[in-house]
This record gives structure tokens, C-alpha cells and sequence, in this order.
């Protein structure tokens, strides 16, 4: 069997550049017990440009989480956690009078770090959340008249909690849209638990991870990913999922486009097609399948389908939905 | 019981005496309101003309005519009788002589008709559930219908337990017509000889490759009855497994090479693709022998 030239080539590259995942995989796995998952989806973020909502109950680790895997990729971590009372100054830096200069100079945010953790984004208001939500789509923010670009790469991992909605602010659907995935953290497995809690246990600090990736090899294995190939057959497939979200009745899921108030936005595509070649660098292949859409499907789309009044009465889910629409859509 | 009544005496001529007059009523009991059926018969030269005439019904009378026909008939002993039958209401009560009549007889060769007075002397009895006075027609019950004969459905439901049958049959018929025609395994190695086929006509390897899939995930679709045209190779894989189904590993792989061809823009050449789809064909016949056998060990 022949294959394309530049397919075969490229697989040979992915290979020796993707070395770098099980090396950040190991460490990783030096202080975070499980949420394999979990960390797989936050490099497809990396390799695919985009950002996470991450959504659990607290003492999932998800901070841990974050903070562990950029330092294991030797990127710049802030947390910021986001309060009610925050400005967006608090954010993305002013200009502070100096009085020995008597000139203005700007005082960079936290928002200038290559990973940040936006702890509990639902609870400041809008406008913060506007400020942070546009420096994650421009990659740059303006203080005073001076535009400065933030650093590269630049990933935004917020946080939310499912089970506490009082005095918060809840995201619109046009700024949930930005987010290329949500995750759901869920607890741990038994066996998990248990070693989670004989480490945690211990009187000693825990151990640092050391960073074991640069961020170089990151460029070049997103350059690797943008080249991965996606037959047409994938992308037909990625828009029949997307455009079912919308038009349930069309893929012969009538019952749904009562359920489904809007259904996914082109964007939800673009992330989906993205996600997937990086989801495709993670297996080492050089292009994508069904089977890359399928694995991360649920994660790109649950944000952006939202249910009806209807739906919620029935305390239907949007994962429901998506699952319904990924039994009805044939696969090519 | 009738009631018979012969009036005898009179002269021996050609017009009818009180003797060849017959009257007979019945029944000889009855309620106010009821029918009396009335016969007069008059025998009488063929010659003659007779009728009767004067019935002494009606006003003032217990007795009035609902009904009259008349018959005449030749006798043998060359003679005729003409026979009247009324049909008469009765009221009153008590004991109530029969109306008398006029015979009127006609020939031609007397002056003019003759009339013979007859009264009866017979009576029937009337039995007053009303007043006397009531002279009203009591109403006719209702005519009582006959009975349905049933040995009459006894055609129509053999005539419809054949029709059911045939129907049967006939559905059992078209049942094992589209079981063999639905049969997927025979579905699919049609398929897989007509790729075949078109294969040497000059389809591209790469397109035999996808309808190869297509026709795999159809035929374990229809002969497993699960969702593999919306499952990828590994849920598929993963689906045989859970259930247990005896699938050869070779159709997986038949299925992950479609894959590469699909989706990794991979080249087959036509003698590959013809080799996979004659496996394939193989392995569709030989997957059903074993999901059988599968199935009757759980059995």
C-alpha cells in the first residue's frame, strides 16, 4: 500500500517531536495520581491554541493540576482567583504615578504568564470577565495607550463550580463560545483516593516538579499539528456533528430540536477540527480519524449546546444530546 | 275453532238458495279490537254472476271491514264457487251474531239481478277488555321478525377463514422472500463481488477500499443489530467484544486498513483491494457460521 509522501513523512516527524508527552506525562504523574484524562485534554489545548473551562467540585486537584503541568512544560503559571469585588486592573495591570519621576509607568497584571489559572471565573463580574475573556482572543492587552502582547504560549484555565451558583456571575454563551473545551474533573477512583491520601499524608513539602519540556519543542509540535492531515470524509463528519446540534430534525433526531434551545456556532467547528488533529498528534499519527472527533467531542461541544426550558424540566443534559447525535450521524 | 255454518232450504233453480251459501268466522272468541277472518262461499251456475253485497258492518254494528278479497273457482261437478274473505275488527262484548250480507246473482237471461238476504245464525264471542262503547282500532302489534338463519354463516365464515389462511401464507411467503432478500450476509457478498466487478471496469482502489468499509459495518450493523455505521473501527472492535460475538480479527483489520485508505490518504493498489474484498467476502460467510455457533453454546 502506498501512502502520500508528506502523510508518511510527517508521522516520522510527529514521532521524534512528540517524545516530549510521555516525558511530561512522567512527571506529571509524580505528583497527580490519575485525571489522566484530564491532563490529556489540557495539551490538546496547548497543541491546539486554545483554552479550558475546567468544571468540578473543589479538592479535585485542578489547581494542582495546572500548576504541575506548567511547570513541567517550563511555562509561567498565575492563579488568579476571581472575587467579586475584582477590577479589571487586578487583572490586566494599570499605570502607577511614580512621584520621584512624576510620570505614569504601567504595572503589568497577572494576566501576563503563559498558564493561568482563573480560579472560579464566575464570580467576579461581568467586566472582568470581559477583560480576561478579550485578552484570551486578542493575545494582547492595552494599559494606559500602550498595547503589550502577552506571552507565548498563552493558555487560560478556568475554573467553576457546579454546586455553589449564589452571588455568582454566570458566563454568556458568547464568552463560554471562547473556550475551546470544557472538562469535567471528576473524583477519583478508589485506588486512586488511596494513594492521593497516603501522599498527601506526608509531613514534607511535596515534590517540584522539574520542568522536562521547553517551550520550543511546544512550537514546533503545534507547527507539526497544523500540517496533520483531515480528509474531507472527517471534516464532513465534524460538520454533520455541529450542524445536527443545530438542526436535530435533519439527521432524523426530531425529538431533540425541541430539547435544544441553540445548538453549537461555527467556532464550536473550528475548535473541533482543531482538537482533533491535536488529538491525533497525541496518538503519533499524522492525520485524523472519527475516532480523534469522537474523543473529544463531548468536551468541545457541552458548553455550546444549550438545553431548553423544556429539557432542563426533564433535567436533561447537553451530554444526552450529544450522545444521541453521535448514535444518529454516520460515521464515514 | 271454525266455526260452520249451512243455510239450508229455498227452490231448485239456477240463482244460488240459501243452501249452496257456506259462512265461516274465526276464531270464535276474541277481544274487542282483534280480527275476525270471515269467509263466504256462494256455489253457483257457471252461467252466473254472483257477488256479495250489504255486509252489515260499520256504524252501528260490533263489526267493521278492514280488509276484502274475492276468488272465484269452476267446480268439477260443472258447477262455480265464488268465495269472499273479509277481514273484520270486533268490539263490543258478549255474544255477537255474524253480519248478514246480500247475495247478488247475475244472468243473463232473467230480467234482472236476483238478491238472496242471508243472515246467519252463527255468533262469535267478544270479549270486552274495554269499554263496549270503544269502536277505535286498537293498534297492530308489531310484525314479530323471523329468526336469523344461521346455517347462512356458515359459507361466509369458511369463505373467511380461507381468506385468512391464504393471507397467512401469503405473508409467510413474503416474510421468507425478504428474510432470503434482507439476508445480510448474502447482501453483502453481493455487494463485495459487484465492487469486484467494477473494480476491473476501472473503480479506483481507493473508492473499493470505502465501500469495503461501508459494506462491513453494514452487514455487522444488520446481522448483529447494533449502531456500527455511527461506531469507528474501535468502538466496533469494542462492541464485539462486550457482546462476546466470534468476529475474526482479520475484519478488523480489514476495517482499520479501510481506515488508512480513508482517512491517511493511503494508495492501494487493485490487486490489494481485490485480495481484501475477496477475505472479506470470506469472512462475511464464515462470521455468520461462527456467531451461530456463538450463540448456541449461550444458548
Amino acid at each position: 500500500m502506498k501512502q502520500e509522501t508528506d502523510i508518511e513523512s510527517l508521522g516520522r516527524q510527529i514521532v521524534e517531536e512528540s517524545a516530549f508527552i510521555d516525558r511530561a506525562r512522567q512527571a506529571l504523574s509524580t505528583t497527580i495520581i490519575g485525571q489522566t484524562a484530564v491532563i490529556d485534554k489540557v495539551m490538546i489545548a496547548l497543541l491546539a491554541n486554545g483554552h479550558l473551562l475546567l468544571e468540578g467540585v473543589p479538592g479535585l486537584a485542578k489547581t494542582l493540576i495546572v500548576r504541575t503541568f506548567a511547570s513541567a512544560m517550563n511555562l509561567s503559571f498565575h492563579r488568579i482567583q476571581f472575587t467579586p469585588d475584582m477590577l479589571p486592573a487586578d487583572l490586566i495591570g494599570t499605570m502607577i504615578y511614580n512621584p520621584k519621576t512624576m510620570e505614569f509607568h504601567p504595572r503589568r497584571g497577572p494576566v501576563f504568564a503563559n498558564v493561568i489559572l482563573a480560579d472560579e471565573i464566575n464570580r467576579s463580574p461581568a467586566k472582568v470577565q470581559s477583560a480576561l475573556l478579550e485578552a484570551m482572543q486578542e493575545k494582547q492587552v492595552t494599559i494606559g495607550d500602550v498595547t503589550y502582547p502577552l506571552g507565548e504560549p498563552f493558555m487560560v484555565l478556568a475554573t467553576q463550580n457546579p454546586v455553589e451558583h449564589e452571588g455568582t456571575y454566570m458566563l454568556p454563551e458568547a464568552q463560554l463560545d471562547r473556550f475551546m473545551m470544557k472538562i469535567m474533573v471528576e473524583y477519583p477512583t478508589f485506588e486512586e483516593e488511596l494513594e492521593v491520601m497516603q501522599r498527601a499524608s506526608a509531613v514534607q513539602a511535596p515534590i517540584e516538579v522539574r520542568a522536562v519540556v521547553q517551550p520550543e519543542e511546544v512550537f514546533r509540535s503545534r507547527s507539526l499539528v497544523d500540517r496533520i492531515y483531515v480528509d474531507q470524509r472527517v471534516q464532513r463528519y465534524i460538520v454533520d456533528l455541529v450542524t445536527a446540534t443545530r438542526s436535530p430534525e435533519r439527521y432524523g433526531l426530531g425529538n431533540l430540536s425541541t430539547m435544544i434551545e441553540y445548538g453549537a456556532s461555527p467556532r464550536a467547528s473550528i475548535f473541533l477540527l482543531l482538537a482533533s488533529k491535536a488529538h491525533a498528534f497525541l496518538q503519533r499519527r499524522a492525520y485524523a480519524t472519527p475516532e480523534d472527533v469522537k474523543s473529544i467531542v463531548y468536551e468541545v461541544l457541552r458548553h455550546r449546546v444549550r438545553p431548553s426550558y423544556e429539557a432542563e424540566a426533564e433535567n436533561m443534559k447537553p451530554e444526552e444530546f450529544i450522545r444521541s447525535i453521535l448514535e444518529h450521524v454516520q460515521v464515514p | 275453532m271454525a266455526l260452520l255454518l249451512v243455510i239450508a232450504c229455498g227452490p231448485a233453480s239456477a240463482a244460488p238458495v240459501p243452501g249452496d251459501v257456506t259462512v265461516s268466522a274465526e276464531p270464535d272468541s276474541l277481544f274487542a279490537g282483534e280480527r275476525l277472518h270471515y269467509v263466504i262461499t256462494v256455489r253457483h251456475d257457471r252461467r252466473d254472476s254472483v257477488s256479495v253485497a250489504s255486509l252489515k258492518t260499520g256504524q252501528g254494528t260490533p263489526f267493521e271491514i278492514t280488509g276484502a278479497k274475492s276468488f272465484l273457482k269452476k267446480l268439477p261437478d260443472g258447477r262455480a264457487e265464488f268465495r269472499m274473505d273479509a277481514e273484520l275488527a270486533v268490539f263490543g262484548s258478549g255474544r255477537q251474531p255474524l253480519p248478514g250480507f246480500t247475495v247478488v246473482t247475475g244472468n243473463a237471461s232473467a230480467a234482472g239481478p236476483e238478491r238472496l238476504a242471508i243472515t246467519p245464525t252463527a255468533s262469535v264471542t267478544v270479549l270486552g277488555m274495554s269499554d263496549s262503547t270503544v269502536t277505535e282500532l286498537r293498534p297492530i302489534a308489531p310484525p314479530v321478525s323471523a329468526p336469523f338463519p344461521a346455517w347462512l354463516l356458515a359459507p361466509v365464515l369458511i369463505a373467511l377463514a380461507a381468506l385468512g389462511l391464504a393471507g397467512y401464507l401469503v405473508a409467510r411467503l413474503v416474510t421468507a422472500l425478504r428474510r432470503h432478500l434482507d439476508d445480510p450476509v448474502r447482501a453483502a457478498r453481493q455487494k463485495l463481488r459487484a465492487i469486484r466487478r467494477q473494480l476491473s471496469k476501472g473503480l479506483v482502489p481507493a473508492d473499493g477500499y470505502e465501500s469495503l468499509s461501508n459494506i462491513l459495518r453494514e452487514f455487522l450493523q444488520k446481522r448483529y443489530r447494533f449502531g456500527a455505521m455511527e461506531m469507528v473501527t474501535q468502538e466496533i472492535a469494542e462492541e464485539l467484544a462486550d457482546r462476546k460475538i466470534n468476529i475474526r480479527q482479520e475484519l478488523i483489520e480489514l476495517l482499520d486498513r479501510a481506515d488508512l485508505v480513508k482517512f491517511a490518504d493511503r494508495r492501494p493498489d487493485i490487486e490489494e483491494c481485490r485480495r481484501s474484498l475477496r477475505v472479506a467476502e470470506v469472512l462475511v460467510a464464515t462470521a455468520e457460521v461462527e456467531a451461530e455457533t456463538t450463540a448456541d453454546v449461550e444458548n
